[in-house]
């Protein structure tokens, strides 16, 4: 056992040297593990893993702030990891109750996600395969980069769950980095905030060129019609909307909210998506 | 003005104040013009509204009526008394017109609430069957003679029509409820679907009205014809407490726009917020309705200009379609009793005259807004 001081939880945690028993409370965590050979070593999960199991089954004892505790003393992990943010008072609880538990930042940009790669790697014992691992990913970052003069990059604006939380991000979030390696660049990207509520005076004001909307689910996709929420928010002539630029995507086709190692695919899915919409070669 | 203003955003920049606070600050110095602009104008329309009709008077000639018929300020206007223009303009116009002041502030802020509860911009202050049951209360007291008069004062109609729209609401409220909350959309249908039931029974009560149909059907078409002072003593009251109340909560509207659950993240309680704008929302639109038969589009359309205009910002966005409301509706109302003269249109039909292709256009630009959906 080691004893590491987690700045995350301002607290020494035991951490076990090979640890055979790895839980998750984070999608992009179950990711890198996963990635990292470590499927079945992998006891527990949340139940927004399951997209990066690759059809493998694992018990899920956690939600974003609840964890189901008589299934965690089934599943008795050496170590639980997760990542900073949203998770964050969880973990607190979890090691207030005595299990091993040890938050990594949530990234805030492209490199931290590799960063992050590496960390988890060192904690479970699998250094080589996150050194290899991350290279890929460096590389991927470098290949996917476009090359797009500043002034043909599209503006974007991104909602996340609209109409539920209806959430945006600045310049501190690494969705920020995402659709700027992919060709464009976030309205928002000036702001020193990670997630925060747009006002939406200030959204007509910087007139985006392009919309994104990312639902949780299908049945509120259904629920939101994107013209009245246009209409209600005084949008009509933004940009985005006179042209017609508006984006709507479920999380699990889109996942920008996953900075776990498939962030790669969803660059070039968003670059897919800026080609089609006729944004570059203009 | 702008000079003014510009010199203090350098000193409020000087005085090292946030960027939110000097956005915030100017945006609000924006506001406070277009209050002010939309207060000038409207009481320029009441004016210019009571020098039109059969007999001419002058623009000075009402004002100095107006004036002298103010508490305090009457004693500091010169000249002879003008007993004709004055019963014209007190007893006659100013009256009327004010009750389409009234009525167009009560459509115009119940359909920003209702567009900004239901974050649906088609959404107007009929959708949860206030029109129907105030046509429903007005048709049972033209034809059967129901009802009772108040103080003797305010006939039968303007009384049934207030309380059957109210307890229509109160029904299709309690309907709708599920548990301790009322979803929105539920509630949208519940109140097409009332709307629907009472508007049958409308049907049936102008089948065997006989006599009273036209008075039925003039009533619901809208009008100011039989406004006097009695009607405005009545509704104002009601509209006034109606409107302050909803401003008073402006802010929390203003997040609720973000969604129900981050409005609750950020601390409003949703559940209550509805029930008091729902229950605002429906006095000034019963007291209006009650005085004015139904007049469509007014709280559709004007809500829907106005954002355009000022933003979604509930802050600016109800004192200035209460403002515009009531300009519009007295222009509509001044056409409507001068354009077939002397006989008079019922002001809902100009009012649906000019929203109907507005709505329609509003409908054809919201078409093909979303290209790429859902892969």
């Amino acid at each position: 056992m080691s004893k590491i001081f987690n700045e995350i939880l301002h607290e020494w945690v035991d951490i076990p040297e090979k640890p055979k028993r790895i839980a998750s409370l984070s999608s992009s965590v179950t990711e890198i593990l996963v990635e990292l050979g470590l499927m079945e070593k992998l006891v527990g999960v949340t139940y927004w893993c399951s997209p990066y199991l690759k059809g493998v089954e694992k018990p899920a004892f956690a939600s974003v702030d609840k964890a189901d505790y008589k299934l965690l003393e089934k599943i008795k992990p050496d170590i639980i990891l997760t990542t900073s943010g949203i998770h964050r008072n969880l973990a607190l609880e979890l090691h207030s109750k005595g299990y091993n538990v040890f938050p990594i930042p949530l990234a805030n940009n492209l490199f931290e996600i590799i960063s992050n790669v590496l960390i988890i790697g060192t904690l479970v014992d699998k250094q080589r395969e996150a050194r290899e691992l991350a290279t890929k990913l460096s590389i991927e970052i470098e290949t996917s980069m476009v090359d797009v003069r500043f002034e043909e990059r599209p503006r974007v604006y991104t909602e996340i769950w609209p109409q539920k939380f209806s959430i945006t991000f600045g310049g501190l979030a690494f969705i920020n980095d995402v659709i700027y390696v992919a060709g464009g660049y976030n309205v928002f990207s000036e702001k020193p905030l990670t997630y925060f509520t747009a006002d939406f005076n200030e959204v007509a004001a910087l007139n985006p060129d392009l919309m994104i909307f990312i639902f949780e689910n299908p049945r509120e996709m259904r629920e939101v019609d994107i013209s009245s929420l246009v209409d209600i928010r005084a949008w009509r002539n933004v940009k985005a909307v006179k042209r017609g630029k508006i984006v709507t995507a479920l999380q699990r086709n889109l996942p920008l909210t996953h900075s776990g190692p498939s962030f790669v695919k969803t660059i070039k899915l968003l670059h897919a998506r800026f080609e089609e919409l006729g944004f570059f070669g203009k | 003005m702008m000079n003014i203003i510009r010199k203090l955003g350098e000193l409020m920049t000087s005085m090292n104040l946030s960027e939110t606070e000097t956005a915030y600050f100017k945006r609000f110095s924006r506001w406070k013009i277009i209050v002010i602009l939309l207060m000038v104008t409207l009481v320029f329309t009441i004016t210019s509204a009571v020098t039109i009709g059969p007999m001419q008077i002058p623009p000075l000639d009402v004002l100095k009526v107006i004036v002298r018929n103010l508490p305090l300020l009457g004693t500091f206007v010169e000249g002879g008394s003008l007993p004709l223009e004055e019963a014209v303009v007190i007893q006659v116009r100013l009256p009327r017109i004010l009750a389409a002041a009234i009525v167009g502030i009560a459509l115009s802020v119940a359909g920003v609430v209702l567009q900004g509860l239901l974050r649906n911009p088609m959404a107007d202050p009929y959708v949860i069957g206030i029109s129907a049951g105030a046509g429903l209360g007005a048709s049972l007291a033209i034809t059967f003679g129901i009802g009772f008069s108040l103080l003797g004062v305010l006939n039968s109609v303007p009384l049934m029509a207030f309380i059957t729209a109210l307890c229509t609401v109160f029904m299709v409220y309690n309907i709708a409820r599920k548990g301790g909350g009322v979803p929105m959309l539920t509630l949208l249908l519940v109140g097409i679907a009332v709307n629907s039931f009472l508007s049958a029974v409308i049907s049936f009560i102008e089948i065997v009205s006989g006599e009273a149909l036209h008075v039925i059907i003039f009533w619901i078409l809208g009008s100011f014809a039989v406004c006097n002072w009695n009607y405005v003593k009545i509704a104002l009251p009601f509209v006034t407490v109606g409107v302050v109340l909803i401003y008073v909560f402006a802010r929390d509207l203003n997040i609720i726009l973000l969604g129900e659950e981050q409005a609750q993240h950020l601390g409003v309680d949703t559940e209550r917020l509805k029930k008091i704008m729902l229950a605002s929302a429906s006095l000034i639109t019963a007291a209006a309705v009650s005085i004015s038969g139904i007049i469509g589009f007014i709280g559709l359309i004007i809500p829907h200009i106005v954002r355009i205009l000022v933003g979604p910002d509930h802050r600016i966005l109800i004192p200035s379609s209460a403002l515009s409301g009531a300009i519009v509706l007295i222009l509509c109302d001044t056409i409507a009793r001068t354009i077939i003269r002397p006989a008079e249109l019922p002001v809902g039909i100009i009012t649906s005259l000019l929203g109907c292709p507005f709505f329609i256009y509003l409908l054809r630009e919201r078409k093909g807004s979303v290209i790429w959906q859902g892969r």
